[in-house]
């Protein structure tokens, strides 16, 4: 790609980087030449033919180490940067044992299709290669009927995801006997990506997955593969209940890697604004393009991939030299599975010189060797943070990543912290497999599955199935099932709830699923529904379907008259229709785009935990349960480039309901900050309230290490349970995945970074890196639509009232 | 946890994936009217007539009133169509000439907890009907609670091992990878069955002719007969479900869930009595096919197509030839592509001339013939041309009734229509880019 010495390259590109804005800070990671171990000696001939043609005479140390605990059938999980040869970690001793046992079967699953499909083809590669008797097959929805039978019959290898296993192979278990009866190795790739609702989801997968192997007679031991987090370990015997061993000593070399903080430049002092991190990220990929460097782009949301994308490719539309021969693509979910292979084999191959993704391309898809990353705005986690700048410079060499700061108040922290932003320990992965709506989901399709018998337990370790072969292997005391009463007491309360519903039905000493339907239909591993609306574009008469999106996200986005932006292309919705689970759109070109104002209600279920009235001297505080009300009123239409306002229309869509969790903060006028709001006009502390929820939002991720989109929040002036003024900071998914109680765990820490962080701002009446300029959310985002009333035409006299509110509930003077 | 799980159950558990979506639920579905956690004793009995052979299973075997004599007399010992559907399924050599005598079929159907499948659905009921002497009789087996599954799969599948040969409707799909799941489940062996599915018959023989080869369409539209107070397919499930779920001490909601179980018991059994009703009707279709084909309405090619694959190819040209002189377009089509083969040219162009040249299809063979066959571009251009013709006006008719926008414009049809256009141009010398359409 240069012509040029690396460092040559890149001091001429920052010189230029630091012409446009403001560099807050660089970082280079010095290259690290790799640790080598002798390929193992019981290496089968073929197989090891196979790696002598791949080029491959010796591991890394960590590989080595990770053949050795698999074939001795322990457990473990290790930790694999970007291009640290991860897939080696399993398929060498995995395909080691396949060739000794004729009998042996593995499962990998993989959290999206797409990387099932690329994990297939180099597995493909590696067996066929080599001419290996283990045949590998993908079992998705993508799978062609025709092949499923093979698959289920004659694959020694299923490469399947978390969601195809739910709802497709433990379900039917019995037609997968043969797979079952020999499984010996689960793969978990991409471990770290099972975390919230998700990952409680999976674990409960898992926990079926075991139930059902063991009533096959199977045992299988478990290969986790993490991103570095803080708690790869954690996480993975939280995911399945049993010890887990740990590598982490990674033995694979990494080039040489630039960092680069970019704040964009100020254009309104006063009020603290900041160009778009979107805008400046655009222009940065663009002059990296230009420059010849394979560039990937990762920005927040869909929208603003499609929109990034477009403009990239209008900037430079130029029919003399064919667009400087430079393609770049969108690429985002959404999209059809075709045309996902298309984009990531023209990146492999060159074709295409840039792509802008959501963070749908951070998981290890091989899409090559790419030069430099562009990240726009804070991914939400240090571990998405090191993915994404990852994705440049995968075969080594010399790369960059640049990261441009949006307005957002964590982005602003890391600026001025940048010590603390590279030494913080990445986040922690969290899962909840008792979250009660996620465990009573499991319960039921386990009975679905295979009855319970009275007194069985479901989870907990105790996943031995009654008569099930196989003692449990000597581990960790904590692993033994002997909470056993107390799993048993819990799985028989939450079969007696399916009961009521008529589920299931005790008879014979047994719980039998007594419905006729077939509940993982109906459970997403993935979100709180289902149904997915598919949009299907009606230009012309025609009829094709281009894409799908969840309900919530249907209401907020593709209402009627929205526009909805496909691969570039923009689109008007005729026709949302919620209950055929259909959109429909037509072909149209529009000079703005739509942004739905939402509204969100809440409704106080339960307090299961209150602050004493001695913990109340400066606020008081709740954990309960909540019923969340959302719903898109009316919508914006922004001019594109400017984002000027050029007017509002209706939505008429019944709302969203959800119960969660949430966290109540309380301000009764006997404490600190309630004294002070009382003393307030409505209007100014609906102001204080709206600045002040906005910020903890904003600044929560640093705590709890979960993405800022995980938590709502809502505020009272006087809430109508509690009677005095109230915020609420609730998890954004049913039932709640632990968030809240965390929270409630590092409130001191919380209310003084907020303090700080408000405190530390140069803006005058506030600016979207601290409470909200005009409260339009940070960066553009429309959050702004959480806050209701008087509020958002605050201004004057805005940001002192936050500041003394936070000041009296952080105990500063 | 466990307090949450409990206060769920106060507030009436609201299920993450129905949050928002709560559907209105059928009457009769919401709250379980069942006192809470009923004892489970096995019921007193079953159904009058119904013997009990272990704890929760009951049988019965029934005259159906449907008898050989009746419809076939003498041609009862054998089915040379159940002989070879069953070699072609399996990929085996073909089979000596010995064949299979109908007393050694199975006639069976199973009516399950669910028409989705998956593990969490079990069968309840079974019929097997089989032929003895003349008369066709049925062996019923039901369980009427989730323990008994054990025995009732022992006692279905000895009853299907006796007369192992299974004659079922859509069974390739439903019945038999369930009764397979069902032992896996429980530990029951089950040996390896032959196997008819008469669905896929069905759907050769009338689905040009009738549309839809349900079982219930079948008996109105080739067996001529309706069912009255039958209880609807999909209804089945959930009255077992009630049933099984009915305690014994309540008396009245025994008795109707009882007749409800009567009439699912009756519907199972007229099933099996119309899938042997109907397999002999096409046993005797095949046994004469150019005698029967007409009357029954029977789609000619495939049934030629049957009896081609059963080397019986002379019935076979027999009734393509019937068919074409009746002007059917498959035939005419199907005849062509066997006589080419053979090398037939001159029945291969008495063939094409009968072919109709006012449909699309007709003037499409013809072109492909005059150029291949006859290597005459010429006529052949003049066919393409007017079933280019054909196929814009039909375009034309639709697009009145139908969205605007010819749906025809880019149809497969039209693509390689316009392919062999523009070759046939080139053959003549022409440049194609002078034609009507260009």
């Amino acid at each position: 790609m240069m012509k040029k010495p690396a460092t040559e390259f890149w001091d001429s590109f920052l010189a230029w980087l630091d012409e446009q804005g403001e560099v807050a800070w660089t970082r280079t990671l010095r290259q690290r030449s790799p640790k080598l171990a002798e390929l193992p000696t019981d290496l089968a001939p073929p197989l090891a033919a196979a790696l002598a043609a791949k080029g491959i005479s010796t591991l890394y140390t960590h590989q080595s180490e990770c053949y050795r605990i698999a074939r001795s059938g322990r457990n473990f999980v290790v930790v694999t940067p970007t291009a640290s040869g991860k897939t080696l970690c399993y398929n060498l001793p995995v395909v080691q044992t396949l060739l000794e046992d004729p009998t042996a079967r593995a499962l990998y699953l993989f959290p999206t299709k797409a990387l099932s499909q690329d994990q297939q083809a180099e597995l493909n590669e590696v067996a066929l290669g080599g001419a290996l008797p283990v045949k590998i097959q993908t079992y998705d929805g993508d799978t062609p009927s025709s092949l499923r039978t093979a698959a289920r019959t004659s694959g020694r290898i299923v490469i399947t995801n978390p969601d195809m296993l739910h709802a497709g192979i433990l379900p039917n278990h019995a037609k997968w006997i043969q797979f079952f009866s020999g499984l010996k190795y689960v793969v978990v790739d991409e471990t770290h990506s099972y975390r919230g609702v998700f990952g409680s989801h999976v674990g409960n997968v898992l926990r079926r997955l075991k139930r059902i192997a063991a009533f096959y007679g199977a045992q299988p031991s478990f290969i986790f593969c993490s991103a570095t987090i803080a708690n790869p370990r954690e996480l993975a015997e939280a995911l399945i209940e049993e010890p887990v061993e740990l590598v982490d000593d990674n033995g694979a070399g990494a080039g040489e890697k630039t960092i680069v903080f970019y704040n964009p430049p100020v254009i309104d002092p006063v009020q603290g604004m900041r160009k778009s991190s979107a805008t400046e990220s655009e222009r940065i990929a663009l002059e990296l393009l230009r420059r010849g460097v394979k560039t990937i782009l990762f920005a927040r949301s869909r929208l603003a991939v499609e929109l990034i994308a477009s403009n990239i490719n209008q900037s430079l539309e130029n029919p003399n030299n064919e667009n400087e021969r430079i393609k770049v693509s969108p690429y985002r979910s959404g999209l059809l599975p075709s045309e996902r292979r298309a984009i990531e084999k023209g990146l492999r191959e060159g074709s295409i010189n840039g792509v802008v993704s959501t963070n749908a391309l951070e998981l290890g898809i091989d899409i090559g060797g790419l030069d430099a990353s562009v990240m726009a705005g804070y991914p939400g986690s240090t571990a998405s943070f090191w993915q994404q700048a990852g994705r440049a410079g995968r075969r080594g060499g010399s790369s960059l990543a640049v990261f441009v700061a949006s307005a957002a108040p964590l982005d602003q922290y890391f600026a001025l912290h940048p010590e603390y932003f590279l030494a913080q320990s990445p986040e922690q992965a969290r899962v909840d497999l008792d979250n009660p709506f996620i465990f009573i989901d499991n319960v039921k399709c386990a009975a679905f599955e295979l009855p319970f018998a009275e007194g069985g337990a479901f989870g907990g370790g105790a996943d031995k199935v009654e008569g099930g072969e196989g003692e449990t292997e000597g581990g960790a005391d904590k692993f033994e099932p002997g909470e056993g009463s107390e799993r048993s007491e819990l799985t028989a309360e939450a079969l007696s709830l399916l009961e009521e519903e008529g589920a299931v039905r005790l008879t014979g000493g047994r719980w039998y699923w007594s419905d006729e339907g077939y509940p993982s239909e109906k459970i997403s591993l993935r979100s709180a529904t289902a149904d997915n609306i598919v949009i299907v574009d009606v230009t012309g008469g025609g009829s094709r379907a281009i894409g799908e999106m969840d309900r919530p996200s249907a209401k907020e986005l593709i209402f009627d008259n929205a526009v909805y932006i496909h691969l570039g292309t923009q689109f008007i919705v005729k026709k949302l229709d919620i209950a055929n689970r259909v959109c429909h759109v037509e072909r149209k070109d529009l000079d703005y785009w739509t942004d739905a104002v939402v509204k969100t209600d809440l409704e106080v279920l339960t307090e299961d935990e209150r602050s004493s009235p001695g913990q109340s001297m400066l606020f008081g505080y709740a954990v309960g349960d909540v019923l969340v009300r959302s719903q898109a009123e009316k919508f914006k239409k922004l001019r594109f480039h400017t984002r000027e306002n050029v007017g509002f229309g209706e939505i008429f869509l019944p709302p969203e309901e959800m119960q969660t969790r949430a966290l109540m903060l309380l301000f009764p006028k006997e404490s600190a900050a309630g004294s002070f709001l009382e003393r307030l006009d409505p209007a100014a502390a609906a102001a204080a309230l709206v600045g002040a929820a906005r910020l903890l939002k904003s600044l929560a991720p640093a705590f709890v290490l979960c993405d800022p989109r995980d938590i709502g929040v809502s505020e009272r002036v006087r809430d109508p349970h509690f009677s005095i003024p109230a915020i609420y900071l609730y998890d954004k998914y049913p039932g709640g995945t632990g968030l809240s109680e965390a929270l409630t765990g590092k409130l001191d820490g919380l209310m003084g970074a907020a303090y700080e962080r408000l405190h530390g701002c140069s803006c005058g009446a506030g600016c979207p890196s601290c409470i909200g300029a005009d409260l339009v959310g940070a960066d553009g985002s429309p959050q702004a639509g959480e806050i209701s009333g008087p509020a958002r035409r605050g201004g004057a006299g805005f940001k002192p009232l936050v500041g003394e509110l936070l000041a009296r509930c952080s105990g500063r003077p | 946890m466990k307090g949450r799980l409990a206060r769920l159950k106060e507030m009436g558990l609201i299920k993450a994936s129905e949050i928002g979506s709560r559907p209105e639920k059928p009457e009769g579905q919401g709250k379980p009217v069942k006192s809470k956690r009923p004892v489970r004793e096995e019921k007193a009995g079953f159904l009058q007539g119904w013997e009990r052979i272990a704890p929760h299973t009951y049988t019965r075997t029934m005259e159906t009133g449907f008898s050989l004599d009746e419809n076939r007399g003498d041609c009862f010992e054998e089915s040379h169509f159940a002989n070879q559907r069953l070699r072609r399924k399996k990929g085996l050599q073909p089979l000596p000439l010995t064949a299979i005598p109908l007393s050694r079929l199975s006639f069976f159907d199973l009516e399950t907890t669910g028409l989705s499948g998956g593990a969490g659905t079990i069968a309840f009921l079974a019929a097997v009907g089989f032929f003895e002497g003349g008369s066709f009789l049925v062996t019923q087996v039901f369980v009427d609670d989730f323990p008994g599954e054990p025995a009732f799969l022992d006692f279905t599948v000895n009853l299907l091992a006796e007369r192992p040969y299974l004659v079922t409707y859509n069974g390739a799909a439903f019945d038999l990878p369930l009764l397979r799941t069902r032992c896996i489940m429980n530990a029951v062996p089950v040996p390896e069955f032959g196997h008819i599915d008469l669905l896929h018959m069905a759907r050769k023989f009338w689905r040009k002719t009738f549309g839809s080869c349900s079982l219930q369409a079948m008996e109105i539209a080739v067996l001529g007969e309706g069912r009255e107070d039958d209880v609807p397919g999909f209804l089945i499930p959930r009255l077992w479900l009630e049933y099984s779920g009915t305690a014994a001490a309540d008396a009245d909601a025994l008795e109707a869930s009882l007749a409800a179980m009567e009439k699912v018991a009756d519907h199972n059994l007229l099933d099996v009595r119309s899938l042997a009703r109907l397999f002999l009707r096409v046993e005797g279709i095949m046994k004469e096919p150019c005698v029967r084909w007409e009357s029954e309405r029977v789609y000619v090619p495939h049934l030629a197509m049957e009896l081609m694959a059963a080397d019986r190819s002379e019935e076979g040209y027999v009734l393509l030839e019937e068919g074409a002189a009746a002007g059917d377009h498959g035939a005419l089509k199907l005849l062509f592509r066997f006589y080419r083969k053979a090398g037939d040219i001159e029945a291969c162009g008495r063939v094409i001339a009968a072919m109709d040249e006012n449909s699309v299809e007709g003037c499409m063979e013809k072109a492909k013939f005059h150029e291949h066959v006859r290597k005459d571009p010429g006529t052949a251009l003049v066919y393409a041309e007017k079933a280019m013709d054909l196929l814009e006006a039909d375009a034309a008719q639709e697009t009145d009734v139908r969205n605007p926008g010819a749906l025809n414009r880019d149809s497969p049809e039209r693509e390689a229509l316009e392919k062999r256009r523009a070759r046939l141009m080139r053959k003549l010398g022409k440049s194609s880019g002078d034609g009507r359409r260009g």
